[in-house]
């Protein structure tokens, strides 16, 4: 549901990452997101078209990356990836564990023409 | 030519986050975000926990909401320090936002503080506001499906409370079920069964003699 104002912050970033650099157009924005950061692809595709009409990033595309949930058993300490909730222990069939990656988003990178200013 | 950037975009909430947590350590308050569909009973439950709270704590709310004061008056009524923030169509509070109104409070005369998020059972949920506990309060008239249906918020809650427990027959709601799933997301968390309308269910009771202990254990972990 804050698919917009979560890509308002992504456009944001890439500008400060952009900044060094002279930009003629950008190509792609990587994003990666986490199975439990509750985002829906389609809205942020949708927020990412309307907020890049014109401007910095017009006619750029957005790669989006849904990554599996990271979890370590509290019960036999194995560290695993999950698709899906509950959570569970591959090994000892716990659903009891510490959620240690895949609630985050990050713009991994930024495909572009131009060079260093 | 490609940059690599690998910038966590929720850093920034983080980062306040992290500051209210300090401000909360600091002064030995224990903190509290109420999450809930809306009508769930967020408000209602939080006045009932208020009344047996507050000859023991000093407490203050945070009340949370797209548009209006009405449940802050409500709170205010009681005599308890409340801000309200309207985030005007805003879909869940940030760290940001609690940390903007903090100063409106005596932080050092206070032992609790409650938060009462926008009514959303999504969006509240990946948002940290430097909390030390989270509760989901789900009426048994949403259905029992709804632990299953929003895994996120459930997999990061340390309580849930099962409200409107006086209409759990005409709900159709199959308690045992419930809970089953609520623990199979998350073992962990603690499940109280009240009724705000009545009063009749215990589970208020048991929700603030929780909480009290919590509260006394970060102020004693604290003097330490």
């Amino acid at each position: 549901m804050h698919e917009a104002s979560l890509m308002k912050s992504i456009l944001w970033t890439a500008q400060e990452a952009l900044a060094p650099y002279k930009v003629e157009k950008v190509n792609a924005l990587s994003v990666r997101a986490g199975k439990m950061a509750n985002i829906m692809p389609h809205a942020l595709q949708f927020a990412f078209e309307s907020q890049t009409e014109s401007g910095l990033f017009a006619g750029a595309i957005l790669d989006l990356q849904i990554e599996p949930v990271s979890a370590h058993c509290r019960q036999c300490g194995l560290d695993y990836q999950s698709e899906t909730i509950p959570l569970t222990c591959p090994v000892c069939a716990s659903h009891d564990a510490e959620i240690t990656d895949g609630d985050r988003v990050y713009l991994a990178s930024i495909d572009f023409d131009g060079e260093e200013k | 030519m490609r940059i690599d950037v690998e910038q966590d975009i929720m850093e920034i909430n983080n980062a306040y986050a992290a500051d209210n947590r300090q401000l909360f350590k600091n002064s030995g308050i224990f903190v509290i975000n109420i999450m809930g569909s809306p009508g769930a009973g967020k408000t209602s439950i939080l006045e009932r926990t208020l009344h047996l709270l507050q000859n023991q704590l000093k407490v203050a709310v945070i009340e949370g909401d797209l548009a209006t004061a009405m449940d802050a008056k409500r709170i205010a009524s009681m005599g308890i320090s409340v801000v309200q923030i309207n985030t005007d169509g805003g879909c869940h509070l940030d760290a940001k936002m609690v940390n903007r109104v903090l100063p409106g409070f005596y932080m050092n005369a206070l032992d609790l503080l409650i938060i009462e998020n926008v009514g959303n059972l999504v969006c509240p949920a990946a948002f940290d506001l430097g909390e030390d506990l989270r509760i989901i309060v789900m009426s048994v008239t949403e259905g029992g499906d709804k632990p299953s249906k929003y895994p996120n918020s459930f997999l990061r809650t340390d309580a849930v409370v099962l409200n409107k427990m006086d209409i759990l027959e005409a709900s159709g709601m199959n308690l045992q079920q419930t809970k089953k799933d609520i623990l199979r997301i998350n073992p962990r968390t603690r499940i109280f069964e009240t009724s705000c309308r009545t009063g009749e269910v215990c589970g208020v009771e048991q929700l603030a003699e929780y909480l009290i202990e919590l509260t006394q254990e970060k102020k004693k972990h604290m003097q330490l």
